[in-house]
């Protein structure tokens, strides 16, 4: 896979067979490296025919022959990915939804204890208080700084 | 033993002549010796010639290696399903019970201000970003609806004490919320000590708390990574551990307080010393944590930050010095090596496993809800990628049903992941979504080029390498014993 460089319009132009990368493994890879740079893609009969236009000015030619690199590396990655979740889909599938079914409870999740009229009446004591503490203590600019810290068995 | 060549950790050329005999697994060259490990974390080490003759079908039964590999899932026609299924339950949190540690940022504002802090501090003065008590009641809320019978709430900042009534109002009223849920309710601070004094310290641990905080070495070292803008940084926690400490000793019911270094460039070369104050205080946990260039530390990573590899050399420096303390009888162990070793040796997670969203979650001062801390901090920067609710709107159901706890789950298997699916230290690893997200554009990352891979990977070969040492296994075991304390 070639990659060409245009400096002065920040440009990198590659292509990827599309006998290899999917049109999906593209676009995410694209996502990916949305952030460094535009990226504009012509599907073509054989290839991924792929623009990329950095987002940084000044880079040198090195840089941008990197950057396709990055580029080709994640989409690499991504192809890669769906072989390896193809594989292994069912499992994964059972794992995720069992683990998410766990973490709420199993099929029948206990339902947390109603509040009682006590812990209304506490509730709104406890507002009060932290609402009045905060008033009392925290105008200044400096938080209130305690005393300092005594430690046993040392001089104070 | 010590680990060569590719990062990819299953051999080439293995293919299996008497797959009736060769189970399932992944290896990775060690030295002198291949390290074989089964989907279940399953383990044993084999010379070349025996690997050889194990994917050839040859060892038999009767031979003791044979016995070994049978025991531990490695050959196909002694397979365990019973113990095998067991294990993967356990190891995939397949009866995780809901999220059980909940962090709360009570307050961005900060007195420090600390090179690599990702937290996007703000002044001390600045109150926009305190919790108020009634987003924090929200979020107990919340928390409390996770059917996990364990929950820890663990305050966070900015430096949380900077919002005290707050932090009191949680613990009151998480307190007065369990008398009906009967939960074992934890309460954990993370501080810098700066602001702690008697009264606080006795009131949160007459309420079960614990206490955490950043010590990143001798006064020069951790000076220069937390700037303490109102004083002595380092002074203020060795005497806030010290205190705590000292009521330790005296019979007060309390955790040994934990301090945690984070690892920057000033560190490489103190491995020993750093060690070696944290032991000098009588704690028994040491914990090194490497710098990641998330958040933002990426801006201060020119001056703080340093390559994998040399994370691991410090790393490993650090383990040899703590296990020949050990040795000559110093009781101290390190944080990370005893969260792998309970995988790599008992086979199971630890009580707060690392799985976003669904183990635990993270709740902002404005009551918006994350899949981790680390994925608050992103959003502290201005990305918040990773926010799957708020407070008072959303319920548990709704944060697990989020897309993104399922993306992160998927991202989490190494059976979805290229490279992870064949890495020999997949069953005992844990993926980082977040890291994964900011250095690399996906949740799912690029584990090749993954420098949080590297160090984990660079981890575990130092790990295992000891555990093939006899001098250093039995002190390595040892370290299991701290797993409930």
């Amino acid at each position: 896979m070639n990659i060409d460089v245009d400096v002065a319009e920040r440009r990198v132009t590659l292509s990827a067979p599309r006998k290899i990368y999917s049109d999906d493994a593209v676009r995410i890879a694209a996502h990916v490296i949305d952030s460094r740079a535009e990226v504009y893609h012509d599907a073509g009969r054989a290839a991924h025919e792929i623009t990329l236009v950095s987002r940084r000015t000044g880079l040198d030619a090195a840089a941008l022959e990197a950057l396709g690199g990055e580029f080709l590396n994640e989409l690499l990655n991504q192809e890669y990915r769906f072989l390896v979740a193809r594989f292994n889909r069912r499992i994964a599938d059972i794992l995720v939804a069992q683990a998410l079914l766990s973490a709420r409870g199993g099929e029948h999740p206990p339902v947390p204890p109603a509040d009682t009229p006590e812990l209304k009446a506490e509730t709104k004591r406890l507002l009060a208080a932290a609402a009045e503490e905060i008033k009392r203590t925290m105008p200044r600019k400096i938080a209130p700084q305690g005393a300092p810290i005594r430690v046993p068995g040392e001089p104070g | 033993m010590s680990a060569s060549g590719s990062r990819l950790t299953s051999p080439a050329g293995t293919l299996e002549r008497e797959p009736r005999r060769v189970a399932a697994h992944a290896a990775r060259r060690l030295g002198g010796g291949v390290l074989v490990t089964s989907d279940t974390g399953e383990w044993t080490t084999l010379s070349e010639a025996e690997y050889a003759r194990y994917l050839s079908g040859e060892i038999r039964d009767d031979e003791p290696i044979g016995a070994t590999l049978a025991e531990r899932g490695l050959l196909r026609d002694h397979l365990d399903f019973a113990k095998l299924g067991d294990s993967l339950v356990s190891r995939h949190l397949l009866s995780w019970p809901g999220p059980g540690v909940h962090t709360l940022v009570v307050t961005r504002r900060c007195n420090f201000r600390c090179v690599y802090c990702h937290a996007s501090v703000v002044a001390e003065d600045d109150r926009s970003t305190d919790m108020t008590p009634e987003t924090a009641r929200a979020a107990v809320d919340l928390a409390f609806e996770s059917p996990n019978p364990e929950l820890t709430l663990e305050f966070q900042g900015g430096e949380p004490l900077l919002n005290w009534p707050v932090v009191r109002f949680i613990v009151d009223y998480a307190r007065a919320k369990n008398q009906a849920a009967g939960k074992r309710l934890h309460f954990g601070l993370i501080s810098n000590f700066s602001l702690l004094d008697d009264e606080k310290i006795d009131w949160l641990i007459e309420r079960g708390a614990s206490f955490c905080t950043s010590l990143d070495g001798p006064a020069d070292v951790h000076d220069k990574n937390r700037v303490y803008l109102g004083g002595n940084g380092h002074a203020s926690v060795i005497a806030g551990l010290k205190a705590i400490s000292a009521r330790r000793a005296a019979g007060v019911k309390v955790d040994a307080p934990n301090a945690i270094c984070t690892v920057t460039r000033h560190s490489l070369g103190r491995a020993r010393e750093i060690v070696d104050q944290v032991v000098g205080l009588g704690l028994e946990r040491v914990q090194l944590g490497p710098l990641d260039p998330v958040g933002f530390a990426k801006r201060s990573w020119d001056s703080i930050g340093y390559t994998s590899r040399e994370f691991v050399a410090f790393y490993a420096e650090a383990l040899d010095h703590l296990i020949s303390l050990n040795r000559s009888g110093v009781k101290a162990y390190e944080k990370t090596a005893l969260v792998l070793l309970i995988r790599i040796l008992e086979g199971g997670h630890w009580r707060f496993p690392n799985s976003d969203g669904a183990a635990r979650l993270a709740y902002d001062w404005d009551g918006a809800v994350y899949t981790s801390e680390d994925g608050r901090l992103l959003a502290a920067e201005g990305d918040a990628f990773f926010k799957i609710g708020r407070v008072g709107e959303s319920h548990l159901g709704d944060l697990l049903d989020h897309p993104l706890v399922r993306t992160s789950l998927y991202a989490a298997l190494p059976e979805s992941q290229p490279m992870c699916s064949q890495c020999a230290y997949a069953p005992y690893c844990t993926v980082q979504p977040v890291y994964n997200y900011e250095t690399q554009g996906s949740p799912w990352g690029r584990m090749p080029s993954n420098g949080w891979c590297e160090k984990i990977m660079g981890i575990f070969d130092v790990l295992f390498a000891r555990l093939q040492d006899p001098a250093a296994r039995p002190v390595l075991e040892s370290w299991l014993d701290y797993k409930d304390r």
